[in-house]
C-alpha cells in the first residue's frame, strides 16, 4: 500500500462509491477495487459478496490467501419533520457517519442554520422523495405528527428498499395512523414494518433523549438484518 | 485532531513527511470487540487513530507498527486467551482476533 492507494480511497469515500480494499495476508500487495473494476478481477463474488454483506472475508486464490475488506458508503438517514427532535437525531447520527437529509415544507423549521452540516429540502415529501433514492442502507423518520405530512413519506419508504422506517406518535397517533392506512389498502403486512411508536423503549423524555431512543433502533435493524423489523420490536417488548 | 478516519490520517501524516503504518482486524473468534475490517493508523511517534479493539490491545499493536513503520512491510499479530501474553495484553472479553500490521512506502 502507498500514498497513491490511500488518495485513491479517500476520493472514492468522497464520491460515496462502494468499494473493496483487497490485500494479500502475506505481504504488502494492497489494491482498490471498485465494482466496475471488479468485473475483471479474479476475486469477482468475493468482492460483490464482502460489498452486500458489508463485511470482510478471507479468501484463498491462486495458492494466495486474500483480504476483502468492503467500504460501503455511508447509510442514509432522511428525517421529515425539521423539529427539535431532528436536531437531536441528525447529531447523533452524524456523528455515527451516516448521511442526513432532512425533508420539511414549513420554512420556519426547514432552515438551514437549524442543520449547520445536513441537506435540507424545503418541500413536501411527495415532491422530495421523488428526488431522493432510497435503497437498502437507508433509514427513513418521520416527526411531523402531521398525517398530511407523514403518511404520504411512510408510504413511499413502504414502497421502497429501506431497512428501517420510524414514525413518532402516541400508541393512540400510531392506532389512528393503521387504521387510515388499512382504508388506504395498505396491507397488515406492510403496516407492521413501520415502527411506531418510534424508538426503543428506554422512557425518554427530552428531544435528545427521544433522539438516543430512535437512532438505537435503526441501529438494531441495521445490524440484524436477518430479522424483521417486527421480531425485533417483538424482542424489545419482551425485555 | 483533524480527522478521526485511520486512511484519512494516515495521508495526512504521509503528507507531512511522515512513516505510517496502518493495522486491519482480518478476523475474529467469540465476542471481538471490533469487528473484521476495522483498521488503526499509527504514526512513528506512535499517535494512533481509530481501533482494533476496545482498547486492550492497541498498545502493543502501537509497539509492534513502531518496529517496522519506515519499510514497507507487513506483520501478522494474533491476541486472545490462547496467547501466551494473555495477561499482559489479553483481551477481556474472552474472543480472539488476528491482525495485519502493514508499514506503508514512505512519502520520499
Amino acid at each position: 500500500m502507498n500514498k497513491e492507494i490511500l488518495e485513491r480511497i479517500v476520493s472514492l469515500k468522497k464520491k460515496k462509491e462502494p468499494f473493496c480494499l483487497v490485500s494479500k495476508v502475506n505481504s504488502t500487495d494492497t489494491f482498490v477495487i471498485t465494482i466496475e473494476d471488479s468485473d475483471k478481477s479474479d476475486l469477482n463474488k468475493s468482492i460483490n459478496k464482502a460489498l452486500k454483506e458489508d463485511k470482510l472475508i478471507l479468501v484463498e486464490s491462486n495458492n494466495e490467501d486474500w483480504i476483502i475488506n468492503p467500504f460501503n458508503p455511508p447509510p442514509k438517514l432522511i428525517i421529515v419533520g425539521a423539529v427539535h427532535v431532528a436536531q437531536s437525531l441528525a447529531l447523533i447520527a452524524e456523528n455515527l457517519d451516516f448521511e442526513v437529509i432532512i425533508v420539511d415544507p414549513r420554512e420556519a423549521f426547514a432552515e438551514q442554520e437549524r442543520f449547520p452540516n445536513n441537506k435540507v429540502i424545503c418541500a413536501w415529501p411527495e415532491d422530495a422523495f421523488n428526488e431522493l433514492v432510497l435503497d437498502s442502507r437507508t433509514a427513513v423518520v418521520t416527526l411531523t405528527h402531521e398525517p398530511n405530512l407523514d403518511d404520504i413519506a411512510l408510504k413511499r419508504s413502504l414502497e421502497s428498499e429501506c431497512f428501517y422506517i420510524g414514525a413518532l406518535g402516541s400508541k393512540k397517533t400510531h392506532k389512528k395512523r393503521i387504521e387510515r392506512f388499512l382504508d388506504n389498502n395498505i396491507s397488515h403486512e406492510d403496516i407492521l414494518k413501520i415502527n411506531g411508536p418510534i424508538g426503543l423503549p428506554i422512557n425518554a423524555q427530552t428531544p435528545g433523549e427521544i433522539a438516543i431512543s430512535i437512532m438505537s433502533e435503526i441501529i438494531s435493524c441495521l445490524r440484524n438484518q436477518k430479522y424483521t423489523m417486527e421480531e425485533l420490536r417483538e424482542n424489545w417488548n419482551n425485555r | 485532531m483533524e480527522t478521526n478516519d485511520p486512511i484519512e490520517s494516515a495521508l495526512l501524516w504521509l503528507n507531512n513527511g511522515h512513516n505510517v503504518a496502518i493495522a486491519t482486524v482480518v478476523k475474529t473468534w467469540g465476542s471481538a470487540p471490533r469487528k473484521a475490517g476495522s483498521q488503526l493508523a499509527i504514526r512513528d511517534d506512535g499517535l494512533m487513530v481509530g481501533s482494533v479493539s476496545g482498547g486492550c490491545v492497541e498498545g502493543d499493536v502501537v509497539s509492534n507498527a513502531l518496529e517496522i513503520i519506515g519499510k514497507p512491510t507487513i506483520k501478522l499479530l494474533q491476541y486472545g486467551i490462547t496467547n501466551d501474553k494473555a495477561w499482559e495484553v489479553g483481551l477481556a472479553c474472552g474472543g480472539d482476533i488476528k491482525i495485519r500490521i502493514e508499514s506503508l512506502e514512505s512519502n520520499e
